[in-house]
């Protein structure tokens, strides 16, 4: 034992021995730390070999961007500094979008449904060539009558693949049921321009926000849905100080920014606006002079307003008189005023009559065609616009062009150098139309084109069974979604960066994302598939001298060319030089026009605009009674781009906002007894969902809130599949259901 | 004569003067001795400015930064703090606000005290506290001593890191990216000097119906726009899943 310690032993004089180096070497540390050295901080991600010109492939705010491009591969991307519309800025959406490019779940090979080595229902999805994906497509689609097909189109794509589509479409399948998941979104917005002022495209732009004295926001939570519109909107407010009124049933960031708030009940804002108008009228703050000389139908509008007293008006929106009294007042006061509206003010069974009564509200004042004023609709997708003017869905042609219109029909026909007869004499079914009938057992063949109806139409279940019902379900598409899983074949797209094309913002601004990767696998370019499936049909001659998406512009510009939507003096070049070009641009020595109708002419038959009168429709689809107590308002949130098909599957984005929640009011969360977090269930006549709650006191009593991004809790198994009688929108945002605690 | 002093008292007397001088610097004894921190002047000083007004908690401030850095998920330099005030019988609309918080760059850093490895450096020039890679040792003292929660330990390096004001974009004349990429202006930054010119006398050192540490800890160096009048008494809510990791 004692020998051991031995061993360890150390003398008193060692131990002394041994502090004294130690406390000389704490004392003389700092000798030794390197004062000399350099820190080192913590690095930023290494810079990319080259950055690519490019526009982001979300919302039709149309942000300017550059993709960071390295060994072939977006790895990072940025805001365009130079970008009049976001200067240099991005919303989480956009700085996280190169995420979903190298996601591991990308569809890379086409999939057919197979048993045995051949078609069939009962089969699983299996990977083939595109010659065997493609051959299938064309034994099937051509053992159908064009009247028993149909194909549902998209806002994501490039104008030039949606034209691509139209020209597919309507010579190649001839069939009228075409229509795009834009129907969803702004169809309203076309119909109600179209029937105001003659054509369809908004008349403003985001500089006007810089100008004006009075922005009235209907129904736009821009901060969330559109934050680089917000930011545009507040730089103006805080230059400009303009008076900002929202009308908004929750009390968003923008009510929250607001002068003025007016949380209105849901689905009356066109009773307001009518409200607004008689007032407007009764207190002779109209324009007498611009009626007279450029308007038709005053005397109609007139006496169908006189009803909308701001009593009655009052009562039905649940806003105090005196505070639309308010409104209308400093609507007659501000010189310049930007009404602007989001998708919520479309999706509903008053779509048109919303938008038609905005659009009245500037047409009595006429506070229209200057900088600074405009009734301005804030388009949903990317290219939603780009479809409007060219994809020639619906019972469009390319241009502008109406279907119905016999000499544009022609038009187009000698244009394309076809026989007139080819083209549809009238529309087909719109987006939701189509999916009846196919649960009808009217439709054979579908293609569905980058849209997923399971999520985002109403009555998600209708949905699923009309779609079973589909004997060839096509789904093309950039990752599995819920219409996937139901489809016979799949088709493997490549998504935004992975092609050229142009796309059109909000404000007709047509901007170009330039290709900086390859799609992954054998997936292909929506481009290259239309090609190569007009090849199949033996109709490569429709797009003979095509090489690759400039082609198509060319011949795009000579489509619009002398319509409204001009693109006459557009180039690529000119795009990337100018960072996008307001339409119509009627040569080349044109800088784009930022606002239309300057010199009051409207695209109507005599030239006027017209005054459109009051539009009976009951105030809600669906009431509250003591069954179904609450009011539901679905809606997007600022991390999930609509049915999260890319967003759900960016990191960052689904740990931000991992599942949908139920927003409540306080005390209509003590009446039914749930607590925060809480799951409870929600009923409605069409179907059930389970959902944690969130109490929050920004949601008024009665109304529920609840975002349909999820597809695991889908908000769209409640709503109703009601659809606005002339735009054919669905009322997403108003449907009666009850909370039940579980 | 034998004045000769021994080789053991010798050692004695080094020890008793090196644990004098050590004495006489207790304080900094206990901060693990000879941190120096300069004293910055007002027109030096480099500082953020965050309205608590204007922020409507898009959290694009907080994006920018982690896909710039490429900081491991779901670490966040910059960080957005939601509150949300209650409704009442005559208000049944409540409101919702935000505040966006990074780090202070405080006159007296508690990181910088709390660091064994001197890996902190307040900088003379600007203010900006650095932390130093090599040095550290990933010991996270740091994160307690640090009253904002601002230095996070990197998983991938094994060290700690925190936002350091983009020093090497300031360095080529950029601004930091939380405040160019902000769409509500409610970021800003500048000298404490400049700020208070830019914004006059509507400047706080603290944010109004936040939840924020006494500044007497760390002096942080963060500007706040005042408080709109009539905004009610906010609460800390759970906005998106990520908040959940608050420690504010």
């Amino acid at each position: 034992m004692k020998k051991k310690r031995q061993k360890y032993y150390i003398s008193r004089r060692d131990f002394l021995k041994l502090g004294a180096v130690a406390t000389t070497a704490v004392i003389s540390k700092d000798a030794w730390a390197c004062p000399g050295k350099k820190i080192k901080h913590f690095p930023a991600r290494a810079e990319p070999e080259k950055w690519v010109y490019s526009t982001c492939g979300y919302c039709a705010v149309g942000c300017g961007m550059l993709l960071g491009v390295r060994a072939g591969k977006v790895v990072t991307v940025k805001g365009d500094p130079q970008h009049s519309t976001n200067r240099g800025r991005l919303c989480q959406k956009g700085i996280w979008e190169h995420l979903a490019l190298h996601h591991p779940q990308r569809l890379t090979r086409p999939l057919l449904r197979k048993v045995n080595g051949k078609f069939s229902k009962k089969g699983k999805l299996a990977a083939v060539s595109w010659q065997e994906a493609l051959e299938a497509m064309r034994q099937k689609f051509s053992s159908f009558s064009p009247q028993r097909m149909g194909v549902l189109s998209t806002g994501q794509l490039a104008t030039e693949e949606m034209y691509a589509l139209c020209k597919l479409v309507r010579v190649a399948l001839r069939t009228p049921h075409f229509d795009g998941n834009t129907t969803l979104c702004m169809a309203s917005t076309v119909v109600g321009y179209a029937k105001s002022f003659g054509s369809d495209g908004p008349p403003g732009c985001y500089d006007d926000f810089n100008k004006t004295d009075l922005v009235l926001a209907l129904g736009s939570n821009m901060s969330e849905c559109h934050p680089l519109i917000f930011y545009r909107m507040d730089q103006g407010k805080k230059e400009n100080k303009f008076f900002l009124i929202a009308v908004d049933p929750r009390r968003t960031q923008l009510a929250r920014h607001a002068d003025m708030h007016l949380a209105i009940r849901p689905g009356t804002d066109n009773i307001l606006l009518y409200g607004i108008a008689h007032i407007l009228i009764r207190n002779g703050w109209i324009d007498t002079d611009f009626i007279k000389n450029y308007t038709n139908g005053f005397a109609e509008l007139k006496a169908s307003l006189a009803r909308f007293t701001p009593e009655k008006v009052a009562r039905i929106t649940g806003i105090k008189a005196a505070i639309i009294q308010k409104v209308a007042s400093r609507f007659h006061q501000s010189y310049n005023v930007v009404s602007c509206w989001a998708p919520a003010l479309n999706q509903s069974i008053h779509g048109v009559a919303n938008v038609t009564a905005v659009n009245n509200l500037h047409l009595l004042t006429a506070k229209i065609g200057r900088p600074g004023t405009a009734p301005f609709s804030f388009t949903g997708q990317c290219n939603a616009m780009g479809g409007r003017e060219l994809d020639g869905k619906g019972k469009t042609l390319p241009g502008y062009r109406l279907l119905t219109n016999p000499a544009q029909r022609k038009e187009i026909a000698k244009f394309w150098q076809i026989d007139e007869k080819i083209l549809p004499q009238k529309p087909g079914y719109s987006h939701t139309e189509i999916i009846n009938a196919s649960g009808a057992g009217e439709i054979d063949g579908l293609w569905v084109i980058a849209t997923n109806p399971v999520i985002s139409l109403p009555d998600a279940n209708h949905t699923i069974q009309a779609l079973k019902k589909v004997k060839f379900l096509v789904v093309q598409d950039i990752f599995p979604t819920a219409t996937t899983r139901l489809a016979d074949l799949v088709l493997p797209a490549g998504m935004w960066s992975e092609k050229t094309g142009v796309m059109t913002n909000s404000e007709r601004r047509v901007n170009l994302a330039v290709k900086a990767q390859e799609p992954p696998g054998q997936a292909k370019s929506d481009f290259d598939i239309f090609l190569l499936i007009a090849e199949k049909f033996g109709y490569r001659n429709l797009f003979s001298g095509w090489k690759g998406p400039e082609d198509a512009f060319k011949e795009m510009k000579r489509a619009t060319t002398a319509r409204p939507c001009d693109y006459s003096g557009i180039t690529y070049e000119r795009i990337k030089l100018f960072r996008g070009m307001q339409w119509p641009v009627r040569n080349e020595s044109s800088f784009g026009t930022p606002r239309l109708y300057r010199d009051f002419k409207f695209n109507t038959e005599n030239g006027r605009a017209n005054l459109v009168p009051v539009m009976d429709i009951p105030a809600i689809p669906e009431p509250v009674d003591e069954e179904y107590s609450f009011v539901l308002n679905t809606g997007r949130l600022l991390e999930h781009w609509h049915t999260s098909t890319k967003t759900g599957r960016i990191i960052p984005l689904q740990q931000a906002l991992p599942h949908a929640f139920m927003e409540i009011h306080p005390e209509d969360a003590k009446k039914i007894g749930v607590k925060q977090g809480e799951k409870v269930k929600i009923k409605s006549r069409r179907g059930e969902i389970v959902i944690p709650t969130r109490i929050t006191s920004i949601i008024s009593p009665g109304t529920l809130f609840i975002p349909f991004f999820d597809p695991d809790i889908l908000a769209n198994n409640l709503t109703i599949n009601r659809i606005d009688a002339l735009s054919k929108q669905p009322n997403y945002k108003q449907c009666a259901v009850q909370v039940f605690k579980i | 004569m034998k004045e000769k002093v021994s080789r053991r008292k010798f050692i004695y007397g080094s020890l008793g003067l090196t644990l004098l001088f050590y004495a006489s610097r207790i304080k900094s004894l206990f901060a693990f001795s000879g941190h120096e921190i300069p004293e910055v002047a007002k027109k030096n000083q480099l500082a953020f400015y965050v309205d608590v007004n204007a922020c409507v908690g898009c959290r694009a401030c907080t994006a920018v930064c982690q896909e710039y850095y490429a900081i491991p998920f779901p670490l966040r330099f910059r960080r957005v703090y939601p509150r949300e005030s209650k409704s009442s019988a005559h208000q049944p609309l409540g409101q919702r606000m935000f505040m966006s918080l990074a780090c202070n760059h405080c006159k007296q850093p508690n990181c910088l005290k709390g660091c064994p490895t001197k890996s902190y450096t307040k900088r003379a020039a600007d203010g900006i506290v650095v932390h130093d890679q090599n040095k550290c040792i990933g010991c996270k003292y740091c994160t307690w001593t640090c009253p904002y929660g601002v230095p996070q330990f990197n998983p991938r390096t094994h060290k700690i890191f925190k936002c350091e004001f983009c020093i090497e974009r300031l360095n080529s004349g950029k601004k930091p990216l939380c405040t160019s990429s902000c769409i509500s202006r409610a970021i800003d930054f500048g000298t404490v000097e400049e700020l208070e010119n830019r914004y006059g006398p509507d400047l706080s050192r603290r944010p109004g119906g936040f939840l924020y540490p006494p500044i007497n800890i760390s002096e942080p160096t963060t500007l706040f726009a005042k408080l709109n009048k009539g905004v009610p008494v906010l609460l800390p809510i759970q906005d998106r899943a990520i908040d959940k990791k608050v420690s504010l």
